[in-house]
């Protein structure tokens, strides 16, 4: 079986509180996933587990077929190939400075310095914080934080990339620069499983949606369907405009049924009728 | 959180008042210090940890080896120290020394299970309040809630920057691993002062002191209270009867 595989996933905080609950996971190379799910529903618990960082109570993983070996995820390499971009950036960063600390992860892993010095560039231009380089961790905003973390394991390049809400604190054009930067990790067969809280991100950007709820999946499946869903509603509100405004366009008859519901606001502008030239016609929705 | 802070929070002790939790807690300290050892102190200890584990608390047993571990790590090298005889020949265990060494052990091993039962069961809140109470002076105090703050913040992020590290392949050899240690060390001092401050303005913000909030609770019952003698009296003779 390739790519990570997770079955009947468990886990407990020390006081007892089960986090995460049975969860089956397939993530095949290439696959693009989102979770969401309410405040407190495991989301970065089950990413924490995904990453091998913590021991579930209960269930297996695998990547490629092969476990994280028992007593020494980091020996089998694990952590080489999943990498996590924590929720809190401030968890993350270890380093005094940013190029130090993008530099951590390929330094660990044993890469040559040239070879190293060479992927920092990379992914600090690529997150357009080449200019931060030299700057303490400590004086940046939250959103140039969140930037170096996510940096700091981009550079390690792993098979399948697990971000907590990165778009949080990320201004419009940072969080299209990180959309763009994944769609490109994506095409090159990178995995990557994306937590959020932000369902029109969600489905615009995954193309399955997995919902969590104490720490069980509740709801998993094309991320249209799982935001139309009723259960979905009942536990993240009513989703996404462009999803309601979609499905009015089906019911007028606009949006042929064989057709997907459109993802993002160009889709959305495709199907909308051309507005007459001299007398604007308005289009009622219910 | 420290674990044995969120035990002591989320446990069912809380209801109980912090007095009667610590009349039954600090009488069996006197009970597996006084009682004959080492049976004493076992049975000290045999009684409080069934006491945690079952009691309202419900503590995982595996829980409280971890909370009790590092402890009873202790209690054993004393144990070994006393046991050996170190002097100028080769070191050797004399019968006094096994009797001493054991005695030790019974001791120690029922104080650390009384400890274990003050620590999960009275929160550091209830803690302050208390010592306050019995008129421990407020700078006493007030060290101990900083000090204690400090642990609990240095320990989350000692945790937080150790999983940052493993995540990122820190310890994968011994090179690596002492950069990494010398990371986490020294940026633990830089953030430990970052979060105090930042934690004295949002207390400042609130118009709080810095003291943890303690659950609102009644005065100590007397009914609970001489429950909790009782309890003190019957691990009392258990504890003289079994080593007869
Ligand atoms: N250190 C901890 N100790 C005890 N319980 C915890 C701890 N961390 C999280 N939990 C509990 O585990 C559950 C899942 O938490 P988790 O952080 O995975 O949720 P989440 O879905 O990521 O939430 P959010 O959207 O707020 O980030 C919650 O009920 C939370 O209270
Ligand atoms: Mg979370």
């Amino acid at each position: 079986m390739t790519g990570l595989v997770a079955t009947g996933l468990e886990y407990r905080y020390p006081d007892g509180r089960v986090a995460v609950d049975r969860v089956d996971l397939e993530v095949g190379p290439g696959a693009r996933i989102g979770l969401t799910g309410r405040n407190g529903s495991g989301k970065s618990t089950l990413l924490l587990l995904l990453a091998g960082l913590v021991r579930p109570a209960a269930g297996t993983l695998s990547l490629d077929g092969a476990g994280p070996a028992v007593g020494g995820a980091e020996r089998s390499g694990w952590r080489g190939r999943v990498g996590l971009v924590f929720q809190d950036s401030d968890d993350q960063l270890l380093a005094p400075t940013v190029r130090d600390d993008v530099e951590y992860g390929p330094r660990n892993l044993g890469l040559p310095a040239d070879v190293v010095a060479e992927r920092v560039d990379r992914v600090l231009a690529l997150l357009e914080i080449a200019d931060l380089a030299p700057r303490p961790i400590h004086a940046l905003s939250l959103g140039q934080r969140r930037r170096v973390a996510i940096a700091g394991v981009l550079a390690m390049e792993p098979k399948v990339l697990l971000l907590d809400e990165p778009t949080a604190g990320l201004d419009p054009l940072g969080t299209a620069a990180l959309l763009e930067c994944l769609d490109r990790l994506h095409r090159a067969g990178t995995a990557i499983v994306l937590a959020t809280l932000d369902l029109e991100l969600a489905l615009r950007w995954s193309d399955r949606l997995i919902v969590l709820d104490e720490g069980r999946v509740v709801e998993a499946g094309p991320p249209d369907v799982v935001l139309s869903s009723a259960h979905c509603a009942r536990l993240m509100g009513r989703g996404p405009a462009i999803l309601a405004v979609g499905r009015q366009l089906r019911a007028a008859g606009v949006l042929p049924s064989g057709e997907n519901l459109p993802r993002d606001l160009d889709q959305l502008l495709f199907w909308l009728p051309e507005p007459p030239k001299r007398e604007p016609r308005v289009l009622t929705l219910r | 959180m420290l674990d044995v802070d969120s035990v002591a929070h989320s446990g069912g002790w809380q209801r109980f008042h912090a007095a009667e939790k610590a009349c039954f807690g600090l009488g069996c300290l006197g009970v597996a210090l006084l009682a004959p050892a080492p049976g004493g102190g076992l049975v000290v200890a045999v009684a409080v940890l069934l006491l945690i584990t079952i009691g309202p608390a419900r503590v995982a047993p595996r829980l409280l080896l971890r909370l009790g571990l590092p402890a009873l790590g202790s209690v054993a090298v004393s144990a070994i120290v006393v046991l050996v005889d170190w002097g100028a020949g080769p070191p050797s265990a004399a019968g006094s020394r096994v009797e001493a060494a054991a005695a030790l052990t019974g001791r120690s091993t029922g104080a650390v299970a009384c400890l274990l039962f003050l620590g999960t069961t009275i929160p550091i809140g209830q803690w302050a309040a208390g010592s306050r109470a019995v008129g421990i002076p407020d700078p006493i105090v007030e060290v101990g809630l900083a000090i204690h703050r400090t642990i609990v913040v240095g320990a989350g992020l000692v945790g937080s920057l150790d999983r940052a590290a493993r995540a990122r392949l820190g310890y994968r050899d011994a090179r690596t691993a002492l950069r990494t240690a010398g990371l986490v060390g020294g940026g633990l001092l830089g953030r430990l002062y970052d979060r105090d401050v930042r934690h004295d303005r949002a207390v400042a913000a609130r118009r709080g002191t810095g003291e943890p909030p303690v659950a609102r609770i009644g005065p100590p019952s007397p009914v609970r209270l001489s429950a909790a003698v009782m309890g003190v009296l019957v691990v009392a003779l258990a504890s003289w009867t079994v080593v007869r």
